[in-house]
């Protein structure tokens, strides 16, 4: 069986850098993907089990890339996690979020995310970083 | 006027009603005449026929008869007309009102009035009216009465003249139908009589057949019946309802005519008062417009607010999330190879900066919204601004694979501006042109047109479709995603071009942009340059010296004793660490009081000072230092959040940074306080003749002194207040404030009495030497002296003054 892959989506390269850094470490297979449109064809391509999302992106803002995940019977299981900045903008989008599984606001600990993971796919046996976080 | 006019109307109607009164009884009065006149005809007929009467007899019955109907009808018509006048003249009764004329109130724009012209309008003429009534009236009595003359009389010369009368008079005044009419008719009578007779239907009895003595009677009595009798009496009863009449009917034009009068004024009113409400309405639409417009002016703004919030709320997230993502990892695998610890901490690194800019950006914005901005205006040669502005984007752009071309125009180019502002707006261009071009090259050039400095930055980038051209520089605006070609996310805060402009139009300049979609844009901004300053921008620019430039390394060790206060250890301890990389030996204290004691035991050779401290703020210790003789020399730099540079300077400080640190400038502003060349030192000179003062500043300058001047003692104090300097030469006779107030005012100040005063005069004399120096000048020359003894005074003193 291969690893649970989780696709982290943001066009900060910086973000996605920290994020495949800490998922890799803590065991977990990482993809990323920079904009929604790319975000959409690895979800169909490569079936990951938890996406996190960002929503201010070029091509295809992050509340498409969910609706359309949501809407597709085969891809509804994929557990959603919103990355927003919190601000005014939460009131306006919070319809449009709950359509997703969760969201975590910037700045977020590494930590959250990994926790987070960790909950979705169930826990396994803890590893040395685990216990660590 | 509505009254009047309503009181008019009101009279017309009741004249009107009275008229017609009349008319239906003028009518009444000949219908009754005619069928009486018939019936007297028919009678007298019948009473010859049948009861044998003589026809004068005959006449003369129905004739008197006829008198006294006529009479009696006019005497009747008559006394009504006295009643009537006796209970009033427009007793006619009540007037419904309301049916003609609805009384307007106001704010009612019903018009009455057009209605009841048009009611007048159609009895223009009621007299006329009057006047066919009569005739007819005449005429159809004369018909009968010709009828009866003829066949009683038997008189066919007298029934043709009467004949012949009335067509000629009914011809003559009534209108052409009535007497074509009443011709027939007459003509029908007048035959079909004579038909009648000459047939033998009826007796014929010639006038003259009965002798001249028989028919003489009836003659006369024809004769004279008719002038006395029938015309006068018909004259009389028309003559009484014409009278009337033709008095109403004068009344009646008058009030016409004053209606109409009241009724044009009315309609001029109306349309008076119609233009009124249309500019109301207008003005109010205007006003209504005006508001719409405002309404969705502060719409757009608002959203642009929104916008902005959420937009700067990223924008400060973003590489927040990074540093702390970045700074948690590091924490959390410090086993992590070192290459790999690097690039995160070169990525903490680079977001810190990346949120630093922000923050300047929003602080800009709120400094120049409050009016709070700071200027430093000095006069700066703008060639070197624009190299260093391209020198420090370079990196920028061969990291995004653009190619950068630098091209300046020879020429002299002198500008005042704030130097650090300017070189904002320059690399903020540049970091627009980096951040807009995926490909192609960004063009950094300056040329001279007249007067102004012209600086452009030309791109081959995305370009600004032309709706957003003009609106690039407002407050929050960002071409949106959907109006940009690459259709990529919008980033930043929207804020920079607008402090560019602010900048530049502070300055006096212009800013503003060329752009074609898809082909690019170039960005021009303009500066005043300052006209025949190339010597002073010179022997400025020298005074820089390259080796100051950040990474020249100082000699290690003997860079002197700097203390630090702040009362952030993490700050303090950074501060120490750079320092000491720097060569200089450091001491720290993490308050004001702190501070004031260890200058009491060692005496630093420069103070790095936060400003905002729990116990003393920065200022207070930096006016406390300045006070006491033993450290009122130490140069003090003022490191703190709040922008308050003049306050700083005023107090004494000899350089005021901002934090975040910009490690480089800090690194230059320590250098140059502690290496400071005291042939270097700086000395101001005050004299109200500028040809003195140019010329001693010339020479200072020549030795090596930072000479300064200025033409009067005011100006020395403000110029005091913005730099310390070590030497003032002062004139002693000058317009407005002399030299001597000069000397009170800078021994007062405590920040100011220890600087050295040299008084230089024109008009040398014992009592002045004396009172001078008693005021606290340290020497007294006589500008006949020379230069060579102001010089060597100069040395003198500074090397009395100087840093041991």
């Amino acid at each position: 069986m291969t690893q649970p892959l989780v696709l982290v989506v943001d066009d900060e390269p910086f973000i996605l850098r920290s994020l495949t850094f800490v998922l890799k470490k803590e065991g977990f297979g990482v993809e990323t993907a920079s904009n929604g449109l790319e975000a959409l064809e690895k979800i169909r391509r490569l079936r990951p089990r938890v996406v996190f999302l960002d929503i201010m992106m070029p091509r295809m803002n992050g509340f498409e890339v969910c609706g359309q995940v949501k809407s597709d019977p085969e891809l509804r299981d994929t557990y959603v996690v919103f990355l927003t900045a919190k601000g005014q903008q939460i009131d306006k989008v919070k319809g449009l979020i709950q359509g997703a599984d969760e969201y975590i606001t910037k700045p977020f600990s590494p930590r959250v995310i990994v926790q987070k993971v960790r909950e979705v796919l169930g826990s396994r046996q803890p590893t040395r970083e685990q216990l660590r976080w | 006027m509505m009254d009047s006019a309503a009181a008019t109307a009101e009279k017309v109607h009741v004249a009107d009603r009275e008229l017609e009164e009349l008319i239906g009884r003028i009518r009444f009065t000949i219908t009754v005449r005619r069928f009486t006149i018939a019936a007297f005809a028919a009678a007298l007929m019948l009473l010859r026929l049948v009861a044998g009467v003589t026809v004068p007899e005959a006449a003369l019955i129905g004739l008197v008869a006829w008198f006294l109907f006529t009479f009696l009808l006019a005497y009747w018509v008559e006394g009504r007309r006295q009643a009537q006048q006796r209970a009033g003249p427009w007793a006619a009764g009540p007037l419904d009102q309301a049916d003609i004329w609805a009384v307007p109130t106001a704010g009612e724009v019903s018009v009455p009035v057009p209605r009841y012209a048009e009611q007048v309008e159609e009895k223009v003429d009621p007299y006329r009216e009057l006047e066919n009534l009569h005739v007819t009236y005449f005429v159809f009595e004369m018909i009968l009465v010709t009828g009866i003359v003829h066949y009683l009389g038997g008189a066919e010369w007298l029934g043709s003249i009467l004949y012949v009368f009335t067509i000629f008079y009914a011809n003559m005044f009534l209108p052409r139908a009535k007497g074509m009419l009443v011709t027939v008719i007459g003509s029908l009578l007048f035959a079909g009589l004579g038909l009648l007779e000459f047939s033998g239907a009826i007796p014929h009895q010639p006038f003259f057949s009965r002798g001249l003595y028989q028919n003489s009677a009836y003659l006369l009595t024809v004769l004279v019946t008719l002038p006395f009798g029938l015309f006068p009496i018909l004259g009389f009863s028309v003559s009484v309802f014409s009278e009337a009449l033709q008095k109403k009917s004068l009344q009646m034009q008058a009030l016409y005519q004053q209606l109409q009068g009241y009724a044009g004024e009315l309609a001029r009113h109306k349309d008076e008062l119609e233009e009124t409400v249309a500019n109301r309405t207008r003005d109010l639409q205007a006003a209504y417009d005006e508001l719409k417009r405002a309404h969705q002016e502060l719409q757009a703004l608002d959203e642009l607010k929104s916008s902005f919030l959420a937009n700067v709320s990223h924008e400060l997230r973003t590489p927040l999330t990074s540093i702390r993502s970045f700074s948690e990892i590091l924490l959390t695998y410090p086993d992590e190879d070192r290459e790999a610890q690097l690039e995160f901490i070169q990525i903490i690194n680079q977001e810190s900066e990346r949120l630093t800019r922000l923050i300047n950006d929003v602080l800009d914005v709120a400094k120049i919204e409050a009016g709070k901005m700071e200027w430093n205006m000095t006069e700066v040669r703008l060639d070197e601004v624009v190299r260093e502005a391209a020198r420090a984007a370079r990196p920028l752009f061969a990291e995004a694979g653009l190619d950068f071309e630098v091209s300046i125009e020879d020429g002299e180019y002198v500008v005042m501006a704030d130097r650090d502002r300017i070189l904002q707006v320059i690399s903020n261009l540049l970091n627009n042109a980096a951040k807009f071009t995926p490909q192609g090259k960004v063009r950094l050039g300056m040329r001279r047109i007249n007067d102004t400095a012209e600086i452009y930055v030309a791109d081959t980038g995305i370009g600004i479709p032309p709706e957003s051209r003009d609106r690039v520089f407002d407050k929050f605006y960002q071409v949106s995603e959907e109006n940009r070609l690459d259709g990529a996310k919008t980033k930043g805060t929207g804020l920079g071009l607008s402090i560019c402009r602010e900048i530049v139009e502070h300055h006096g300049g212009m800013i503003w942009v060329e752009s074609e979609v898809g082909m690019g844009s170039t960005f021009y901004f303009t500066l005043r340059l300052v006209p025949g300053r190339r010597a002073a921008a010179e022997a400025a620019a020298t005074r820089v010296p390259e080796t100051l430039e950040f990474g020249a390394r100082p000699p290690a060790g003997d860079g002197g004793l700097v203390l630090v206060v702040d009362d952030e250890p993490g700050i303090r301890r950074s501060l120490r660490y750079l320092l000491e990389k720097e060569g200089y030996q450091v001491i720290e204290a993490a308050s004001g009081r702190e501070a004031l004691e260890l200058c009491k035991q060692r005496r630093p050779d420069l103070i790095t000072m936060d400003v905002l401290m729990p116990d003393l703020s920065g200022f207070n210790v930096l006016e406390e230092l300045k006070n006491r003789p033993s450290t009122a020399e130490i140069p003090v730099v003022m490191v703190s959040i709040v922008e308050d540079r003049d306050r700083g300077e005023a107090l004494g400080a000899s350089a005021y940074l901002t934090k975040p640190l910009d490690f480089p400038e800090l690194s230059r502003t320590v250098r140059s306080l502690l290496s400071r060349d005291p042939r270097r030192r700086k000395i101001l000179v005050v004299d109200d003749d500028p040809a003195v003062g140019r010329s001693v500043q010339t020479a200072l300058a020549h030795e090596g002194y930072e000479a300064t001047y200025v033409s009067g003692a005011e100006e020395a104090l403000r110029a005091v207040r913005r730099q310390r300097p070590d030497l003032i030469i002062s004139d002693l006779v000058m317009p407005g404030m002399n030299g001597y107030e000069l000397l009170r005012a800078l021994k007062k100040e405590p920040s100011t009495r220890d600087i050295p005063v040299l008084v230089l005069t024109g008009h040398p004399g014992r009592e002045g030497k004396v009172t001078a120096l008693s005021m606290g000048a340290d020497r007294y020359l006589t500008k006949d002296e020379g230069l060579a003894q102001l010089l060597k005074e100069i040395r003198t003193l500074m090397g009395q003054r100087g840093r041991s």
